[in-house]
């Protein structure tokens, strides 16, 4: 009798929205009592994190900004340590905006950053937005001034001290694609990686991240992250917490639910078979 | 003039222009091709782009509207109509009169574009939950590879897992980081075979969308 | 000096070499009319149904074009528009109704022109209006709102989603799963391939959405091509198995080679 009663208001609301519930009992409940699990850091991340580290002082690094508003909470955490750590070392950073988002969002991330002793024009440059394709990747690759007559605040780039000598994408030890919604990453490969052999680092968002493994195992791509536990991973590494390592809770809740929403579902089929046998 | 624009033959020309420019200067270099690959693809792109997003907006503004006039519109629908179009044209005067660096439109951004898209994205872990109750079941054998596989790596991205068992960390990188590549190799092979494959039956003109 | 740019030679030798092949399989279907069997995938045949269905049941076949631009990934679009070609020939001589949503503003005009085309050959130019192709909205999450808004308000019977996509992707499949509509997907891309493979009651894998006008029309060129493509993966097998064994034998011989 009593499991009937519950059998019926399971049927009365429905599975999907009984899942739905599950799923935002998942989200909510991590978010007021946090237990802050560890999170192993994986090859990946770590091989990105020390590539970055052993980067020689003075060395250019190129920044694709390519975040989008929708997916950007995916990549921000890595992001933003990845910031905080590529701002830290002693690199020249040029940075453009790959999505008409970016803008508004880097805004936002270097607040977080802190810039020290760095003097905007001499050591970072922020370049403005060109919408992202391979052959704005490519363009980029052999002349910077062909796409780019100007930074994002209308200085010409030939009176950019920094810009004097860098033009073209052998002038950079480092190429790192940020928050890209896929795409980004296998352009910097195919056009600046393979024909100029400038390495490729990506903070990437979680469903690109499986994509980028076979160029993370022939070394094109250095290092990557992957989503939020990526950027729990990198904020670990660099000793910044932030966003990452707040949702790593949220992560293996939600994580876990997924896992039980599978083994009851293929209880539920298993033992549908036998009955009907 | 209106012969050569409607003719056949112009689109397949300026395919061939397109292709012999991004081929030649890839693999043969030099300043003219790079410079007209930087015309072609970034300058004419652009503008082509740009050109598209104003007809498509024109387009969705002109429907909304349509919607909103007609007679047998539910007043529902056309309030809603009518309010999503006064404020879109509202938000496009405020980004282009006042600038995008203005403490309004960085206000319009952050509290109303930027929370509705990631609400919007958030729906994913709600329709992926139900995906992955209706459709990860172990009916056969590819099924339960399929399982088994998507287990181990859903357990690896969990930072939890490690302190559940440190095998699962070390399985799901194994899936991730052999069987996932190999399966993506061989895809991207694949893929990029098909994509040349195509390109030959265009340049061919023989690609039917082209007109045969 | 070389004329090929140092490092290239090699791509273009097997660029040339594909192409030559996929001419090849041309001429051998077409002059020679040796056409190559060629099993039609199930997501293919499954359109066919899936236009009856929404006859019988009154309801809509959706048509989703994909995202992004043409000029950014104009060959995947290039293969959603000979599958929208048929489709929309299937739909016009069965008097289904039709619906197709695109987010791309460069893909709309295309699409309506396409679509127009199909109804206009069809003898039924009338059935096609101003609202059968919907130019939705070119951010991907207002798009996804909007197709999800759209589905429930037309209770489409079809939803068939081949090209390129993004995020919206498992979104658009599983709120047409809600209202009881199949799904007919393909994707090269393999961030989306999990989607389509959980989403999907039938769908196109990687090389498979590039060959769907040749599976669709069924003509020798297009067949002929197909057998150019799996000629040209022969070929990428026997590198791969090569060079594995040069490399297993301690040989780089391969790698320098393909690195000229």
């Amino acid at each position: 009798m009593e499991s009937d009663a519950k059998m019926s208001i399971i049927q009365k609301i429905g599975y999907r929205k009984m899942i739905y519930l599950l799923v935002l009992v998942a989200t909510i409940v991590p978010m007021i009592y946090t237990v802050g699990l560890p999170v192993v850091v994986s090859k990946q991340t770590s091989d990105l994190y020390e590539f970055i580290e052993k980067l020689p002082p003075n060395s250019n690094v190129a920044i694709a900004f390519a975040a989008y508003a929708g997916m950007y909470p995916d990549a921000q955490a890595a992001t933003r340590a990845g910031l905080v750590h590529l701002f830290r070392r002693p690199l020249n950073i040029v940075l453009w905006h790959n999505s008409p988002d970016g803008p508004m969002l880097l805004g936002g991330e270097l607040k977080y950053v802190k810039m020290g002793s760095r003097i905007y024009g001499k050591d970072h440059v922020i370049l403005p937005y060109v919408a992202a394709s391979e052959a704005t990747t490519s363009a980029m690759g052999t002349n910077i001034r062909g796409v780019f007559s100007v930074d994002s605040f209308g200085t010409p780039l030939d009176q950019i001290p920094l810009m004097k000598n860098i033009n073209k994408a052998t002038d950079f030890s480092l190429h790192i694609v940020m928050a890209a919604a896929g795409g980004n990453e296998e352009w910097a490969v195919r056009q600046w990686n393979i024909p100029h052999r400038v390495p490729i680092g990506a903070f990437t968002i979680s469903i690109v991240y499986p994509a980028l493994i076979p160029y993370w195992r022939t070394g094109a791509i250095v290092g990557m992250t992957n989503g939020v536990r990526g950027g729990a991973e990198y904020e670990s590494l660099v000793g910044a917490p932030g966003p990452g390592l707040r949702r790593t809770d949220i992560l293996s809740a939600v994580h876990l639910l997924y896992v039980g929403l599978i083994v009851v579902a293929n209880m539920e089929m298993l033992k549908k078979k036998r009955s009907e046998k | 003039m209106s012969n050569i624009l409607k003719s056949r033959e112009l689109p397949i020309v300026l395919i061939w222009i397109a292709v012999l420019i991004i081929f030649g200067d890839y693999f043969f270099g030099g300043t003219a091709l790079r410079t007209a690959f930087t015309v072609l693809t970034v300058d004419w792109a652009v503008i082509i782009t740009n050109i598209a997003i104003i007809v498509g907006a024109l387009a969705v503004l002109q429907r909304s509207l349509n919607i909103a006039r007609r007679e047998r519109t539910e007043k529902v629908e056309r309030f809603m109509q009518t309010w999503t179009v006064f404020l879109a044209v509202s938000i496009f005067v405020i980004g282009v009169t006042l600038g995008i660096r203005s403490s309004i439109y960085s206000w319009v951004y952050n509290y109303i574009l930027l929370p509705s898209w990631q609400t919007v994205y958030t729906l994913i872990i709600f329709f992926m939950a139900t995906a992955s109750y209706r459709a990860y079941r172990a009916n056969n054998s590819y099924a339960a590879v399929l399982l088994i596989s998507g287990l181990l790596v859903l357990m690896r991205n969990a930072p939890v897992s490690s302190s559940i068992w440190s095998g699962f960390q070390d399985l799901g990188s194994w899936v991730l980081d052999v069987v996932n590549l190999a399966g993506t190799r061989a895809i991207m092979i694949g893929a990029m075979i098909g994509a040349i494959s195509l390109l030959i039956k265009v340049l061919l003109a023989k690609e039917k969308i082209l007109g045969e | 000096m070389s004329i090929v740019v140092s490092g290239r030679l090699s791509q273009l030798v097997f660029l040339v070499l594909y192409s030559f092949l996929v001419i090849y399989g041309i001429y051998r279907s077409v002059v020679q009319g040796k056409i190559p069997k060629v099993r039609q995938p199930a997501a293919i045949k499954a359109l066919e149904e899936a236009v009856g269905r929404c006859v019988e049941m009154g309801k809509p076949l959706l048509f989703q074009t994909g995202i992004g631009d043409v000029s950014t990934e104009g060959v995947t679009h290039m293969a959603m528009l000979s599958v929208l070609s048929y489709t929309s020939a299937l739909v016009a001589q069965k008097n289904a109704k039709f619906i197709c949503s695109t987010p791309s503003p460069t893909l709309f005009p295309l699409a309506e022109a396409i679509v127009r085309e199909a109804y206009v050959a069809a003898g039924k130019p009338d059935g096609f209006t101003s609202d059968t192709v919907r130019y939705l909205s070119n951010d991907q999450m207002a798009y996804c709102s909007a197709v999800m808004h759209l589905m429930n308000q037309e209770q489409v019977a079809a939803n068939v989603q081949i090209g390129f996509f993004q995020a919206e992707n498992l979104v658009t499949l599983e709120a047409a799963k809600d209202l009881g509509a199949i799904n007919i997907g393909g994707a090269y891309r393999m961030l989306r391939i999990p989607d389509m493979a959980i989403g999907c009651d039938f769908f196109l894998i990687g090389e498979e959405v590039f060959a769907a006008g040749a599976f669709c029309s069924q003509e020798p060129l297009q067949l002929g091509s197909l057998l150019g493509q799996d000629m040209s993966k022969w070929v990428a097998l026997a590198l791969i198995v090569v060079g594995t064994l040069f490399t297993a034998f301690g040989s780089d011989a391969i790698v320098k080679a393909l690195r000229l």
